[in-house]
């Protein structure tokens, strides 16, 4: 007597006066008329047994507070990252080591001043002795302006005779920072007797 | 369960109202008919999803793991018990297969219902659960292979055999 799969899925979702001709032959191959009504029957009880008994309703209470307990944090809108704990600890230790490699502290350095006039801007410039790092303030320009006081023109002079001998030994101006604007380009050897034209001016 | 793993309530909801019931059930048979234990272990079997839902294998259906978890608690329940669940030997077989009619038109009647139950809870557990599993819960045979861990064809000969003894039982109580 073979108890195929057939048989078994007829069984399980078929009549015996349901089943097609083939379906049939080969249920009574291995089973009686009345065994397959009986196991059908049995199969379709089996079915109803899913009806009861319903679970208390305590049960899904209590684990909803296990739910809300568990992931009482996570419920959080942050973003989290799941990783193992090794990986965490290895970050973690990168970081320390980059804080003791890295130097945070500000680089100093003496800087050198260079003034320059564009149309209506006085460009007061103080470029570091480092070619590639340069601060531009701005400044209006017009009758009200105030030249520099005496002591500042001074010292203005004097950095500029300054640098203008430190490129002239070099034989060359210094390079501007890559990212300083067209506008706040040195281009030409500085003209210190214009640049005390302009002061005298204001 | 990707929804449940982030801590999404609703998921978590879901999940326990498609398959609380089920697996409240499947243990309740499972167990003897012990409806104190059966809550127990449906409650445990959620708390293991809850606290460790990574454990959850994303290759497999999540029914047929879920009923692999649970048949695993009810065998080890029983190893603990030191015994299975105590179960009536059953009359042998070709007890009155004449009586199919009577059978088939009695089983829908609650006390025909009530004779099914003890019926089932007379079979071997091997038996029962696939019988439960299959008619019950509707899972395929390949399923409950999985779940049983036993080849299709012994699943198929359980079946065979459940049936077969249920037949008898009931047709020697009618």
């Amino acid at each position: 007597m073979e108890w195929n799969t057939t048989v078994e899925a007829c069984i399980r979702s078929k009549d015996f006066d349901a089943l097609t001709e083939e379906e049939r032959q080969q249920v009574l191959a291995c089973l009686s008329q009345e065994e397959y009504e009986q196991y059908r029957a049995l199969a379709k009880a089996g079915k109803s047994l899913g009806d009861s008994p319903i679970p208390p309703s305590s049960i899904h209470e209590n684990l909803q507070q296990a739910f809300r307990k568990r992931y009482r944090r996570r419920n959080l809108p942050l973003p989290t990252i799941a990783m193992p704990l090794w990986q965490a600890a290895a970050v973690a230790a990168l970081f320390l080591l980059l804080g003791k490699v890295v130097t945070w502290a500000p680089v100093h350095a003496t800087p050198s001043v260079a003034v320059q006039m564009r149309d209506s801007l006085w460009l007061e410039r103080v470029s570091q002795a480092m070619k590639d790092t340069a601060v531009a303030m701005l400044k209006p320009f017009d009758n009200s302006a105030l030249a520099p006081a005496p002591r500042r023109l001074a010292f203005l002079q004097d950095s500029m005779a300054h640098v203008a001998r430190d490129e002239e030994a070099r034989g060359l101006l210094p390079e501007p920072a890559v990212d300083t604007p067209d506008w706040a380009r040195r281009s030409t050897q500085i003209d210190q007797a214009y640049i005390n034209h302009l002061y005298r001016i204001n | 369960m990707a929804l449940l793993q982030r801590g999404d309530e609703e998921a978590f909801n879901a999940l326990y109202s498609r398959y609380g019931q089920r697996l409240y059930r499947y243990f309740y048979r499972m167990l003897g008919q012990n409806k104190e234990q059966a809550g127990d272990f449906t409650q445990e079997l959620f708390i293991k999803i809850i606290e460790k839902p990574e454990a959850f294998d994303t290759e497999r259906r999540f029914a047929t793991w879920f009923y692999t978890v649970a048949a695993n608690m009810v065998k080890n329940e029983y190893r603990r018990q030191g015994r299975s669940p105590v179960f009536q030997p059953l009359p042998e077989e070709g007890l009155a297969h004449h009586q199919a009619d009577r059978l088939v038109a009695k089983l829908d009647a609650p006390v025909q219902r009530q004779q099914l139950e003890k019926a089932v809870q007379a079979l071997k557990p091997h038996h029962r659960e696939c019988f439960l599993l299959r008619y019950q819960e509707e899972l395929s045979i390949q399923q409950i292979s999985e779940i049983v861990n036993c080849p299709e064809g012994t699943v198929k000969s359980r079946l065979h055999y459940a049936l077969r003894r249920l037949s008898a039982r009931l047709n020697a109580l009618t």
